[in-house]
């Protein structure tokens, strides 16, 4: 048994070469653990390999080399159809935009990882997940009649009501003003405070400052890690990762 | 503005490939029509009589097709394209501009496939009149012909039914609200509009006009008129799509129950909601049904009142019936085929969601199911409206058969599976081998 929902040992991600030139490294040797209940921010400066850690993290990127476990399960070496199975009763995703499938209502979208996994959820549950996100008015409206703040908040509500082990979400706040990403912030925080973790890729320092650990990338590796940090502190973090950069 | 319609073009070539291929198909069909009108006028007599007359019914079946088809395809490059005219709208084009480009992309690419259809059509236009009219008396003498003043005459053809088609799909992309259609993430459902009601209200004046002029017409005089019903009730089912195809497809696909399939639920869903693109591929396959249904119930129906009239030929079939369902096969397989990169991304995200491969390719092949089986149904009603007119007309009582219609109803519907499901299927498992992150970040 093992007291973290994610591990990864050793991740390297490699892209593959074009016109002659050598395979690009995009990640080298990333090892970290994720905690229950723990919510965890990955920034760094543009290129540094933040969202494809969190692809490779959460099985939807093949690694290169190097080893990735969810609520305990190694997922190199599983067939398609496991790694299906892992992402339907451990994981949620949150993007930054793109989240919904566009021909079903926010009710539906809700309930869709519980209907392709054959479990049951209540009608109580998907409702009771739209209203923790003030959207329980918005249950029958489609994505294209939301805004990208509701969008987000459906996203959030199908984390709620399937209760993953772990969110990953890539700069779910990329996309919003100031109010919207707040709320889905507070949201986040709540989901993580309720015992689930959450990974976040950001470039926002307020968004990061929000998180209990935040994990600095340069270069694919992790140059820094910061505990319960300020807005500030991951501002100096980041400025002194984009001088080593330069 | 050259260099935007070519790039254009370039940039999206998956779907004005689309367009370029019913284009070719259009120009096939006119080139054996115009073969046909070239081959009589040089034969003069009967030849050129009984030529005449054909050309006459494949040019109404033909044109009937070609607009329902043209215009549906050309309608889905729009639709598909919305965001780029919203986007060029920002930058300072004005509505007119817009309406323009899509003119000469639409004007370029007929122009291109008539000329691909023409080349295409000379080695095969001598093959199919000989096996057209391989037991006419009289045709063993004819030489088919087909020369340039036939080819421009098809170019020409092509031409204005593709412009005059794409009207509508210019129009709604110069009128494309840019902010509107920036935020919109799904494909707009087309409305019912006037130019449809007008559109819709003509066919249907049409219609009752034949109908009227059936009674009191020599039995064996019926089966032209009634030959044309069916297109035209096909004709009008797609005019009026806007007002009852979503509630069809919902009605008819809630038969199976949602909690038996995941795949059902997603493909349901999908088909009702993008209703313009799921129209996009079952109009052509009602024609289709319409056309090849039709002409069987007609024939029925003379052959049951008269004890002359004899079966259809395969040379007739393939002759009258040939070029509009290559062409209505062709739109319908188009169309799925021109939507299949907006299929990507929900495909990447169902994925993410834990759906596994199976779901999302049984969740393409129920989709295809959908389309043929809303098609099946209209085609159904269009060659049961023949059937019925049929029968009033000439007078006589049920037939103790329906074997043919149907027949020839279940090989097109066979067909039209057999086609759309690999249409469907193929750029799923296209979009499964795709990098689902980058899919799903707009990289």
């Amino acid at each position: 048994m093992t007291d973290h929902v994610l591990e990864a040992q050793s991740v390297t991600k490699q892209f593959p070469p074009v016109d002659d030139q050598p395979p690009t490294p995009v990640l080298r040797g990333v090892s970290l653990a994720v905690f229950p209940g723990e919510f965890v921010a990955i920034v760094g400066p543009s290129g540094s390999g933040k969202s494809t850690l969190l692809y490779c993290l959460s099985g939807l990127e093949d690694l290169t080399s190097g080893e990735v476990s969810i609520a305990g399960r190694r997922l190199s070496g599983l067939s398609r159809r496991a790694q299906a199975k892992i992402r339907r009763d451990h994981v949620g995703f949150i993007f930054q935009s793109y989240n919904l499938i566009p021909s079903l209502s926010a009710w539906e979208n809700v309930a869709l990882p519980a209907r392709l996994a054959k479990r049951a959820i209540s009608a109580e549950d998907v409702s009771r997940a739209l209203h923790q996100v003030s959207l329980g008015d918005r249950a029958s409206h489609k994505p294209s009649a939301l805004s990208g703040g509701q969008q987000q908040r459906v996203a959030i509500a199908r984390v709620l009501a399937t209760r993953p082990d772990i969110v990953f979400a890539d700069e779910p706040t990329g996309a919003l003003d100031t109010e919207a990403s707040t709320q889905v912030l507070d949201l986040l925080r709540d989901v993580a405070d309720s015992g689930r973790s959450v990974v976040m890729v950001t470039h926002d320092l307020q968004a990061a400052a929000r998180a209990d650990r935040v994990l600095v990338l340069r270069d694919g590796a992790i140059h820094r890690e910061l505990l319960r940090p300020t807005a500030d502190d991951v501002f100096d973090a980041l400025a002194h990762a984009r001088k080593a950069v330069a | 503005m050259r260099r935007l319609i070519l790039a254009d073009l370039l940039d999206n070539s998956r779907v004005w490939l689309g367009v370029l291929l019913v284009m070719i198909s259009t120009a096939l069909v006119a080139a054996v029509v115009a073969s046909d009108i070239e081959t009589g006028v040089t034969a003069g007599g009967n030849v050129a009589l009984a030529l005449y007359a054909i050309s006459g019914v494949i040019i109404l079946f033909s044109a009937v097709t070609a607009i329902i088809v043209l215009g549906s395809v050309t309608a889905l490059a729009v639709t598909l394209h919305q965001r780029a005219y919203a986007l060029w709208q920002l930058v300072g084009f004005r509505p007119g501009h817009v309406r323009a480009v899509v003119h000469a992309q639409v004007a370029i690419l007929a122009v291109l496939g008539s000329g691909i259809g023409c080349a295409l059509a000379l080695p095969a236009v001598g093959p199919l009149f000989r096996f057209s009219f391989a037991s006419t008396a009289d045709f063993d003498t004819a030489t088919p012909r087909f020369g340039v003043l036939s080819a421009a005459g098809v170019v020409l053809f092509v031409l204005l039914l593709a412009v005059a088609s794409s009207a509508r799909g210019a129009r709604r992309a110069a009128l494309t609200p840019a902010i509107a259609t920036l935020r919109e993430a799904d494909v707009p459902r087309v409305p019912m509009t006037g130019k449809r009601w007008i559109t819709a209200t003509i066919m249907v004046g049409l219609l009752a006009w034949i109908v009227s002029t059936l009674p009191g017409t020599a039995v064996e005089r019926l089966a032209v008129p009634l030959m044309l019903i069916g297109p035209l009730v096909a004709g009008i089912l797609a005019t009026m799509g806007p007002l009852f195809m979503a509630p069809l497809v919902r009605a008819w696909t809630a038969l199976v129950p949602t909690t038996w399939s995941s795949a059902w639920y997603l493909a349901r869903n999908t088909t009702a909601s993008h209703i313009s693109r799921s129209a996009a591929v079952i109009n052509p396959l009602v024609v289709a049904t319409a056309l090849a249904g039709g002409l069987y119930a007609a024939n029925d129906t003379v052959r049951a009142a008269t004890t002359d009239a004899g079966s259809l030929s395969a040379g007739t079939v393939v002759l009258l019936l040939g070029g509009p369902l290559v062409l209505s096969l062709v739109g319908a397989t188009v169309s799925v085929f021109m939507s299949s990169r907006t299929r990507e991304r929900e495909v990447a995200l169902l994925v993410a969601t834990g759906a596994t491969w199976a779901t999302a390719i049984r969740a393409a092949v129920a989709e295809a199911l959908i389309y043929v089986g809303t098609a099946a149904l209209l085609g159904v009603a269009a060659v049961t409206v023949t059937r019925i007119v049929g029968l009033w007309a000439a007078g006589t009582g049920l037939p103790s058969t329906v074997s043919q219609p149907a027949t020839a109803v279940a090989v097109i519907i066979c067909g039209a599976a057999l086609l759309m499901v690999p249409a469907t299927v193929i750029p799923t498992l296209v979009a499964l081998r795709r990098n689902a992150p980058r899919l799903l970040t707009g990289e």
